[in-house]
């Protein structure tokens, strides 16, 4: 984010309740936010006030509506606003569809402050949230054991090996 | 991938012609499979298909041609040429074996030089087969990698793993520290930032913990203050 920018949240949520309580979690943070409750009002803010993230819950108007309006912000702004999904439901399959559709972050509710400031760290660089950030702590006796699942392509056979296609870039020599 | 090896195998009655081609071909840079017999010549190639096989004609109990019209039926050796090594200078076995489906004939007493240059054009005119997949017929590979959490926050990990894993992509992760954490019903996603090289060998990963409710925090924030 560029410095000297006041960086503007633009959320959406129909529980008044809700908003109330971010917006104030948000101007702690050094962000000033503009609250909407329905998507159309959502669409007409977003062309207006170009706002540096978004924050959006799922189930506005009716079930769903949060994923056509991640959907609309990709398709209006690019890939470069980040959004972030607040919502009551925190299943992997909503959390999956969310990021499927273009989200960049799951917060679900009850929000936690520091989970919300950390995250926003992420994407919003205001030096109100760098000195929220937080650390990394080392996991003791030197980290714990991961088992790592990636998908690859594969793409030719001969009797001496296969060769396998992905973004992901596998070390040389590497066993697996 | 391991070094790519031709294999031979060789069969021979004869110690001496085993032991002496053996070390010829050994020298040139295959590997060799010996057997003394036909029976046994079948059955080693249906264990372990190699990439060419030298037959004598006169053996003990089957003759080479008979091998040859063994092999000739069996069909994972359909790629694999037959090279005829024997004393035997007949036409008619020379005939005899090309019309049976050897590539190659060559004599005893063994030359060196004729016998690599001989193995080397029977390999060369054969293609193993490569087989590109089209891309509507490509299928996915899933591969399983070591890797360990190594720092930890409340919203996140460092991964190192031999593997940088792409940029926003997500991931199938489990270890007993993200199920000590309560993590299980959340999703892993590898984070904007750019995965970096850690030590020699790894990468460090950032990866973002998405789908987190304050009953997780609370979790974390918990296991993380018996940590300091």
């Amino acid at each position: 984010m560029k410095s000297g920018q006041t960086p503007l949240a633009l959320l959406v949520d129909d529980d008044p309740a809700h908003n109330k309580i971010l917006s104030a979690v948000l101007k702690k943070l050094g962000i000033t936010s503009i609250v909407t409750t329905n998507a159309k009002e959502f669409l007409a803010r977003l062309k207006e006030v170009k706002p540096t993230i978004c924050l959006v819950d799922l189930n506005i108007d009716e079930l769903g509506v949060g994923y056509t309006l991640i959907k609309a912000v990709r398709k209006v702004l690019g890939t470069s606003m980040p959004i972030i999904v607040l919502s009551g439901q925190s299943d992997r399959q909503a959390i999956a569809h969310a990021l499927e559709v273009g989200a960049n972050d799951f917060i679900a509710k009850p929000l936690d402050r520091a989970i919300l400031a950390s995250k926003l760290t992420r994407y919003m660089m205001t030096e109100e949230l760098l000195s929220s950030q937080s650390a990394f702590f080392p996991v003791p006796e030197g980290g714990s054991d991961a088992n790592i699942e990636l998908e690859f392509e594969l793409r030719e056979v001969d009797e001496f090996g296969i060769r396998l296609s992905s973004r992901h870039l596998l070390n040389k020599g590497s066993v697996f | 991938m391991s070094k790519a090896v031709k294999e031979i195998l060789i069969i021979d009655d004869d110690e001496s012609i085993l032991l002496m081609a053996s070390k010829i071909l050994s020298g040139a840079g295959y590997r060799v499979f010996e057997a003394s017999g036909v029976e046994e010549a079948v059955e080693t190639v249906q264990k372990r298909v190699p990439h060419l096989v030298i037959t004598d004609l006169k053996l003990k109990g089957e003759s080479g041609f008979e091998y040859l019209e063994r092999h000739r039926k069996l069909k994972e050796l359909r790629n694999v040429p037959v090279v005829v090594l024997s004393g035997v200078r007949s036409q008619e076995a020379i005939y005899q074996a090309s019309s049976l489906g050897a590539v190659d004939y060559v004599t005893k007493p063994i030359d060196a030089a004729i016998l690599v240059a001989k193995i080397k054009k029977a390999l060369k005119d054969r293609k193993f087969p490569h087989v590109t997949l089209p891309e509507d017929q490509r299928s996915i590979v899933r591969i399983s990698a070591p890797g360990r959490i190594i720092q930890a926050n409340e919203i996140g990990f460092l991964l190192e793993a031999p593997v940088r894993i792409a940029d926003n992509t997500r991931i199938e992760l489990t270890s007993p520290l993200l199920r000590l954490l309560g993590l299980e019903t959340c999703i892993f996603q590898r984070s904007q930032m750019p995965a970096r090289p850690g030590l020699p060998g790894q990468y460090l990963n950032d990866v973002a913990v998405i789908g987190l409710t304050s009953v997780h925090a609370h979790r974390i924030r918990e296991i993380m203050r018996t940590w300091k």
